[in-house]
């Protein structure tokens, strides 16, 4: 078996072979996905539904991002073209597509691509559990979209229980759907790990992004259930009369907000986690150099699944918890930087005495490493129980986490570049990848950048009309939305790459990135393959 | 391994403070922006010393990720 074909199948590894030597398909070696109706329907390859899954989220990703814009419109124009019940709609459903059924899709995607070829396992240890997993997201999609609740991603009690209509029902199904996805999946990518890995590669050895789905695996099957019971009891609340979350009825608000939270920073991790095994997977390759303190990332990925769980009442810092209750996730919180520093040093580090080539990946990759880091740096304010107290609910929390959330997003767009050939055989346009990352890194700095300055100078989140109270804010509000506009037009130009190369690209060779002429395999090669194998690059 | 000579630290350290000074311009050197909440008059200078040592490990990151970028950049050839 050639290399090339094994790692297009995944059909080397010894063990659990006897699951999978019945025929497989493979993207780049038959007919296209797209061009197939009826293997998108049935499939249950990992190759197929990671690539289900990067369409799914794409393209939420881009009915989130018009709605963004939309909203950007808004806060711009003398007369905002919406009425402000539509405004808190689409605010609503902006971060919620965006978190839950576009960067979690378009991570899970990459881990189902990857993570059976890099640990050398013939497919995910569940595959139909895989695909029910997928074909979860689609629903969960229609309810969210179609549902347009204005309770904001957060559906904080008590609003969402007296919220009227059946768009925060639908809200919370469309959720509970994609809470069961995201747990059988987490479950599917630890025992892919654990029992379908070859028997000649020791966990040491495993891809950093391996180890960044381990981590984000527990974090989906620790954290996730309590947003499934939080949603059980918020369903109740709304149509059978409890009150878990009204004061009236004896209950309390603030439970949802713990609940909520105790979720709700974990995965904040599942998002960021994958990206940053995407980023240690690419870094090294365009450095042309092993990545530096390889244990140390591999550890901290771990750390932060640990600590994630300990943080969550940062966001809850002026509900009037008393100060014994904050001042351990004030530290907590502050300590979390300290694994997530660790990464961003190491990937620092790589760079030393590397001959970097500044392709359309490796330049998202680093446009993901600075703008984490502001993220990073914005998110050290927030824990200074004083400070939060000014800055709570402003628009420095949202360009703050603007810009850990976008910088997931770079890294994934990167990723997609790099993995562009092995997904579809073809090369995409280099040129016309820069241009895109020009506009995109350029739009997002002025966007969230001026978030943050609005946030500083009292701009609340969520408002829909600012100008008659705070003039001065509207220049602000211009610039971020002329960073949009360089955005909207870096991602019009992404797409565009994507689909005339899946057309009309040139035809990729079988080591696309020289990955294996450096000895930095993107997925693992049996020694039987490896020996004497013959690398086209 | 790469030997660094002491140009390349003077450029090096250069950036970095560069960076910071851009951060603390950016920033109108730690003061909130005519924020009309009393609560912030309160917490300023928790929010500048805040401000200036958060500043200075994004220059110190930046700086260095910036500089490395060029300093260690493919060149071609050998």
């Amino acid at each position: 078996m050639a290399i090339k074909d094994y790692i297009a199948t995944g059909t080397g590894s010894t063990q659990g072979a006897e699951r999978v030597e019945r025929p497989q398909v493979v993207a780049a070696e038959v007919r296209p996905l797209y061009k197939d109706l009826r293997r998108i329907f049935t499939t249950t390859h990992h190759t197929d539904i990671g690539i289900l899954y990067l369409t799914a989220g794409f393209l939420n990703f881009i009915l989130a991002g018009l709605v963004a814009g939309v909203m950007r419109a808004t806060l711009t124009a003398r007369t905002p073209p919406i009425s402000p019940s539509l405004y808190a709609s689409l605010f609503t459903v902006h971060g919620t597509a965006m978190i839950f059924l576009a960067i979690v899709p378009i991570s899970v995607g990459f881990a189902n691509y990857l993570l059976p070829k890099m640990v050398g396992a013939p497919d995910m240890y569940w595959p139909k559990l895989n695909a029910f997993s997928f074909w979860l997201v689609p629903p969960a999609s229609l309810l969210i979209w179609l549902g347009m609740p204005a309770i904001g991603w957060t559906g904080y009690a008590p609003l969402s229980v007296i919220e009227p209509g059946v768009g925060v029902d639908m809200w919370i199904l469309g959720l509970h759907l994609l809470s069961i996805s995201s747990i059988a999946g987490g479950l599917n990518f630890l025992m892919t790990v654990f029992k379908l890995r070859a028997p000649d590669l020791p966990l040491s050895r495993v891809p950093l992004f391996v180890w960044s789905m381990i981590a984000t695996s527990f974090l989906m099957v620790a954290a996730i259930p309590a947003l499934s019971v939080g949603l059980t009891l918020l369903l109740f609340d709304r149509n059978l009369g409890t009150s878990f979350f009204v004061p009236k009825g004896g209950g309390d608000a603030l439970l949802w907000q713990h609940v909520f939270w105790f979720f709700g920073h974990p995965e904040v991790y599942i998002l960021v986690l994958p990206a940053m095994g995407l980023v240690s997977e690419m870094i090294p390759r365009f450095a042309k150099r092993p990545i530096y303190g390889f244990r140390a990332i591999a550890m901290s990925s771990l750390l932060i699944t640990i600590m994630s769980f300990g943080v969550w009442v940062h966001h809850m810092f002026t509900t009037g918890l008393s100060i014994e209750a904050r001042i351990p996730f004030m530290a907590i919180t502050m300590a979390i930087a300290i694994p997530s520093g660790i990464k961003v040093f190491n990937w620092t580090a790589t760079l030393y005495d590397a001959r970097i080539s500044f392709k359309a990946p490796m330049l998202f990759a680093l446009g993901f490493v600075a703008t984490f880091l502001v993220g990073g740096i914005t998110g050290v304010f927030l824990p200074v129980i004083p400070v939060d107290y000014a800055l709570q609910d402003s628009y420095f929390v949202l360009g703050h986490f603007h810009f850990v959330v976008f910088g997931i997003i770079l890294a994934l767009v990167g990723a997609t570049y790099y993995y562009f050939p092995y997904m579809t055989g073809r090369r995409y346009s280099e040129p016309l990848a820069l241009i895109s990352f020009a506009n995109i890194f350029l739009g997002s700095m002025l966007t969230f950048t001026s978030m943050l300055a609005l946030g500083v100078q009292g701009m609340p989140r969520r408002y829909y009309q600012y100008a008659s109270v705070l003039p001065g804010l509207v220049p602000l509000h211009q610039l971020a939305t002329v960073g949009y506009v360089f955005m909207a037009v870096g991602f019009i130009l992404f797409f565009h790459n994507l689909v005339r190369s899946l057309r009309r690209g040139e035809r990729a060779a079988e080591d696309p990135w020289g990955a294996m002429k450096m000895g930095l395999p993107d997925f693992h090669i049996p020694r039987r393959l490896a020996r004497g194998a013959e690398v086209v690059g | 391994m790469a030997r660094l000579g002491p140009l390349d630290y003077i450029t090096w350290i250069g950036l970095i403070g560069l960076l910071y000074y851009i951060y603390l311009l950016v920033g109108d050197f730690g003061q909130f922006w005519g924020s009309p909440a009393v609560a912030t008059g309160r917490i300023s200078s928790l929010y500048r010393l805040t401000y200036f040592l958060s500043g200075g490990v994004f220059a110190i990151f930046m700086g260095s990720l910036i500089w490395l970028s060029i300093k260690f950049r493919d060149r071609g050839g050998a």
